[in-house]
């Protein structure tokens, strides 16, 4: 029975990316647009993934608890532009990368979240103030000229084989955070209801200030995956930076409803890979940009319909369930 | 008390009107606009010409400050960066500041811009950038300041008093001469299909959300490329499958490495060209680029490993001196030198340097970032300012900037 529920949960969590994989493989070919998914194609796919699961990890861990963190572009931005000149100065490396561009990052979260617990005011309105003060420091660092670090040794982070690592490694992180620690246990109480949860005992604000590292983490890796594809980040100002976190919304959406049949990031990333393959495929195919905005919102809209109305759908089973064991319990009546 | 208050702070906006009066009522727009001057004639009662030998080239020359907004489309853009160094350069020699503003998104933000320059005693405005069009010149000229640029208006504001000129590219003597971001378009377009490459591509930057600086590009981009085939150029180009949409975000990532995976040989990009290069160097292709870009170290390394081999260039002290030359005259009562011998406006004929050899591109790059020295110096410039030069002419003005590649990599 367990293995079956096993297999279950795997064979729905991987579905969607499959199915979704195979239309536009038949599709692509049926047009004859052939090589999708497959070559380059495969490693923009896997690019696309990596980076928007990351995004969508670090938006989903507040979102979800009801905190719009407008800020993650701009850690983003500024922790890659200062970290990744700190590195490239030092000549330290992939490593030093890495720990530069994610230590400036989990201290940027940390900035965040403490300014978000201590002045107590709404969530968007805080991050929308950090997001203007890290953009104008990312501004003034560096004569406004960003990062440059083309040909730079220290970018790897974008290499197939690399990302998938770092992917793996940060979905089992967080598979446990999410599922085996006290925070995890903590943001889905808060998440499921925050009035309850912290009149039970749990300290919403030191979950917070958790999440807000976690996404400063999570920011910091893209900001290393981003720079090593592209070579070049400048800084953004005027809520530019929102442009990071825009592709992270799909894969959140299909993670909340994907998400019981394995973790919930495991499910943001195979919600991750699904909009990579829709946006390759759509690309591959010819389809203009303006009209692939509109098909992308559509499916966003869709996904959101269905996330917000799934209940009905087990209410109608359970309806029909409390139904056949009413007449069940009649026809057992009437035998009598 | 409250009476006692009263006063005194009737007092205080009393001493402040005062001391916002000019010293010269009739130096500045906002003191008499567009009445101070009369195109190409005297100055009405203006500042007097002082005699060059008494004006110090140190920073303290026009005695009030000249403040001047400059709209910015995005102030991380290199290649506006390298203007705005230059008029920082110019800022050590004339008492002249500049205003920029954040990344303009929608013209309600320009209006605001504006509106704040006025606030801020701004004497005129650098329209690098423009969104609302002929709306915003005049949205500016209404407030007593003058406005420079945007070429695609000039017939509409040439005759305002307050509008001081713009630049061109076109060839003054042809009417039916296509504008800068055109010429620009097909200069890459033309070279880039003339370089002997099989298969090239083209991004389109905003051309697919239709701004029209990027149609325009596109469109010389498309007329060069046909031109180089009509002279027997074997370049394949199809705009239908061709074309990289828009700007950096995944759906461009995902063609570019559809580009970059198949028997393309170069593209064009309608603006710089800095997301293309890591890619290239992953994908280990013998691939080649032409780009509307600027000349930096980061180009530097592409240039000279002849990845990049056609950089359109618009130098910055060349194609956006006559901004500083024409709003320092007219905010110094010197407006008739920005007035062509019609009345109208001066448009500025200059030109766009097209770097297609890594030769020419680093002589640029010596005399700019080696030798941080320009084309144009400030004793240059101060040669064509009514204020420091009383002999300055108009045809001065329109000579000093139009410079050609070979004329300044002669000097």
């Amino acid at each position: 029975m367990k293995a079956k529920k096993i297999g279950k949960n795997i064979v729905m969590t991987l579905a969607l990316p499959v199915i979704v994989y195979l239309f536009f493989f038949i599709l692509c070919n049926a047009t004859g647009h052939a090589g999708f998914g497959v070559g380059a194609d495969l490693t923009t796919i896997i690019y696309n993934a990596v980076f928007a699961g990351l995004v969508a990890q670090a938006m989903a861990i507040n979102l979800t608890t009801g905190r719009f963190d407008y800020a993650i572009g701009a850690e983003l931005m500024l922790a890659t532009i200062v970290g990744g000149n700190i590195a490239k100065n030092l000549g330290w490396g992939p490593a030093g990368l890495l720990l530069f561009v994610v230590a400036i990052a989990v201290a940027l979260g940390l900035i965040s979240g403490l300014v978000y617990v201590i002045l107590g005011l709404p969530p968007m309105v805080i991050s929308v103030g950090m997001a203007m003060i890290y953009e104008a420091i990312g501004y003034m660092y560096n004569d406004a000229k960003g990062i440059k670090a083309i040909g730079s040794p220290m970018l790897v982070f974008s290499r197939t084989a690399n990302s998938l690592i770092l992917t793996v490694i940060v979905l089992a992180v967080l598979v446990v955070i999410y599922d085996y620690t006290k925070i995890g246990y903590n943001r889905r109480a808060l998440q499921g209801g925050q009035k309850i949860a912290v009149d039970v005992g749990i300290k919403e604000k030191n979950n917070a200030v958790y999440c807000y590292v976690i996404a400063g983490f999570m920011m910091g890796l893209a900001g290393c995956v981003y720079l090593s594809r592209n070579g070049v980040i400048a800084p953004d100002t005027g809520l530019g930076s929102s442009s990071y976190f825009m592709s992270a919304f799909l894969p959140m959406f299909i993670g909340g409803i994907f998400g019981k049949y394995s973790s919930y990031p495991i499910a943001i990333f195979m919600g991750a890979v699904v909009q990579a393959i829709i946006t390759s495929g759509l690309q591959k195919m010819g389809v203009p940009n303006s009209v692939q905005t509109v098909i992308n919102g559509a499916i966003v809209c869709l996904f959101l319909i269905y996330d917000s109305n799934s209940y009905k759908l087990v209410e109608v089973q359970m309806f029909k369930e409390k139904l056949a064991q009413a007449k069940a319990a009649r026809r057992q009546t009437a035998a009598q | 008390m409250k009476k006692v208050i009263a006063l005194l702070l009737a007092l205080v906006m009393v001493f402040a009107l005062c001391a916002c009066t000019p010293k010269d009522p009739n130096v500045g727009p906002a003191s008499n606009p567009g009445t101070e001057t009369t195109p190409g004639g005297e100055q009405p009662g203006g500042e007097e010409n002082p005699p060059a030998a008494n004006v110090p080239l140190d920073g303290s020359w026009p005695e009030e400050t000249v403040k001047i907004g400059v709209e910015a489309f995005d102030t991380t853009d290199e290649s506006f960066m390298g203007v705005m160094e230059y008029f920082d350069y110019l800022g050590d020699y004339f008492n002249v500041e500049f205003i920029v503003s954040e990344a303009l998104n929608a013209p309600e933000d320009e209006f605001a811009f504006i509106d704040n320059c006025a606030a801020a005693g701004c004497k005129g405005i650098f329209g690098y950038y423009n969104i609302a069009g002929a709306e915003a010149i005049k949205h500016c000229t209404s407030q007593g300041m003058y406005y420079w640029g945007n070429e695609q208006y000039y017939p509409d504001v040439a005759d305002d008093p307050l509008y001081v000129g713009t630049y061109t590219f076109k060839d003054m003597s042809d009417e039916n001469g296509k504008n800068g971001d055109y010429m620009a378009g097909y200069e890459l377009g033309y070279a880039m299909a003339s370089a002997g490459l099989k298969h090239i591509a083209m991004c389109n930057g905003g051309a697919v959300i239709g701004v029209q600086m990027f149609l325009d590009r596109q469109a010389g981009v498309l007329d060069g490329i046909a031109a180089a085939q009509a002279e027997g150029s074997e370049t394949r180009f199809d705009p239908a499958t061709d074309i990289v949409e828009g700007f950096p975000g995944d759906s461009y990532f995902a063609k570019q490495a559809e580009i970059l995976a198949g028997d393309y040989d170069g593209m064009v990009t309608t603006f710089d060209a800095f997301t293309w290069f890591q890619p290239i160097i992953d994908s280990g292709k013998d691939f080649k680029v032409g780009a509307i870009g600027t000349v930096s170290d980061s180009y530097k390394a592409f240039v000279d490993n002849g990845t990049v081999i056609s950089l359109v260039y618009d130098c910055g002290e060349v194609v956006f001196g006559s901004v500083f030359a024409d709003l320092v005259n007219a905010a110094t009562g010197h407006a008739d030198l920005t007035r062509g011998a019609d009345g109208k406006a001066l448009l500025n004929h200059t030109q766009r340097w097209v770097l297609s050899s890594a030769e020419d591109f680093n002589a640029v790059y010596e005399k700019h970032i080696t030798d941080g020295e320009y084309y144009i110096t400030a004793e240059e410039m101060a040669q064509v300012l009514g204020g420091v030069n009383p002999d300055a002419t108009v045809d001065d003005v329109m000579a000093l900037f139009d410079m050609s590649l070979e004329d300044a990599l002669s000097k």
